[in-house]
């Protein structure tokens, strides 16, 4: 139990709150993705933006992990990721490359 | 994903497609990693409620595990929202991608119906429509989308509930390798990404990402996200011009 003391009404805000913080993003995204023309340069730009950003979360999950994948090496997760790419740069199968990267995972962190 | 493109599929096959994709690694990958926010949020002093609220309406996994990590660490109310809105922010350019790949502006939906269907989109469905965009014709996308994005929704709120009551029968051997799956499985989709243009920004905003982490934290997303996607766009446009 945590030493910290929300009330159950502070704590139904906070959930309240983290609700309000990405509900403000994905509204913002539905009134203006009608503004934003298909095929047009910004509609591109948008695109490569959000492929860099989930990049970027994905590896931020990777490098600095929370909870019980922080008790793995950085050096274990970053091989076995590693291995993905590898074996999809020269299969270009994901269902190749995924199992090679989970099994190595598995095999570098010592479950065998 | 052996499946041929098929324009023909009539909706109730393109649906059970959209379904059966997500019964498969993407669904049981998430969640697994909702079950690892549950136990955080749940170590935080979370209730059950609380828990399974944060699933159901934040649905982005980084918020949630942001807002479960400041909440155990007794942070303002003003800082939680904060922390919350950079970590999902990309949200917004997500959204703007998904509803164009959907074509939703051709439907001419009401709004709350718009801001119903975007509230499903989260990093593994957007992926997946980025992925299957040329399989099927727009109309065929919003169907397999409705299939696959309320499945995995159904994993994460099951996920998120097992986590939370059985989280000490699952040993953390296990735990950590099957967690490890949708961190993968999205940048190994994302890897493929048609456009060169989208490729390059991939790489550029998961190189610096992380750099970036060290000296600014959460705002790393953003700004990696923006070097990345402008940088790519520059760069293609180079290369493209030069004829390369």
């Amino acid at each position: 139990m945590p030493a910290f003391d929300f009330s159950q009404l502070e704590a139904w805000a906070a959930v309240g709150l983290a609700f309000l913080g990405t509900f403000i993003w994905r509204f913002l995204g539905v009134m203006l993705a009608d503004q934003v023309q298909p095929d047009s340069m910004l509609m591109k730009w948008v695109n490569a933006v959000a492929y860099a950003m989930v990049a970027g979360v994905m590896m931020l999950v990777l490098v600095f992990p929370t909870g019980v994948l922080a008790t793995t090496e950085l050096s274990d997760r970053l091989i076995a990721f590693a291995v993905g790419v590898i074996v999809m740069f020269f299969t270009h199968q994901l269902w190749y490359a995924l199992p090679a990267s989970i099994i190595t995972f598995a095999i570098v962190v010592g479950l065998f | 994903m052996a499946h041929s493109p098929d324009i023909g599929l009539s909706r109730g096959q393109v649906l059970r497609r959209g379904i059966g994709d997500a019964v498969n690694i993407p669904g049981f990958a998430l969640g697994s990693t909702m079950m690892g926010f549950s136990v955080i949020a749940k170590e935080a002093g979370l209730n059950f409620w609380m828990v399974l609220a944060t699933t159901a309406s934040v649905w982005g996994l980084p918020g949630q595990v942001a807002f479960a990590g400041l909440y155990a660490t007794g942070a303002s109310l003003l800082l939680i929202f904060v922390a919350v809105a950079l970590a999902n922010m990309r949200m917004m350019l997500m959204v703007i991608s998904g509803a164009d790949i959907l074509r939703l502006r051709d439907l001419n939906l009401p709004l709350w119906r718009r801001v119903l269907m975007m509230h499903f989109l989260a990093i593994t469905s957007w992926t997946q429509i980025s992925y299957m965009q040329e399989r099927y014709s727009s109309d065929q996308l919003l169907t397999y989308y409705t299939g696959f994005s309320l499945t995995i929704f159904s994993f994460g709120m099951a996920g998120t509930t097992i986590g939370f009551f059985f989280d000490d029968l699952i040993p953390p051997e296990i735990l950590r390798i099957v967690i490890f799956v949708t961190p993968i499985y999205i940048l190994l989709l994302i890897i493929n990404a048609r456009q060169t243009v989208n490729r390059i920004a991939l790489v550029i905003g998961a190189s610096l990402c992380p750099l970036f982490y060290l000296w600014i934290g959460n705002w790393s997303v953003l700004v990696s996200g923006l070097v990345g996607g402008t940088l790519a766009i520059l760069i293609y446009h180079r290369l493209s011009r030069d004829g390369i």
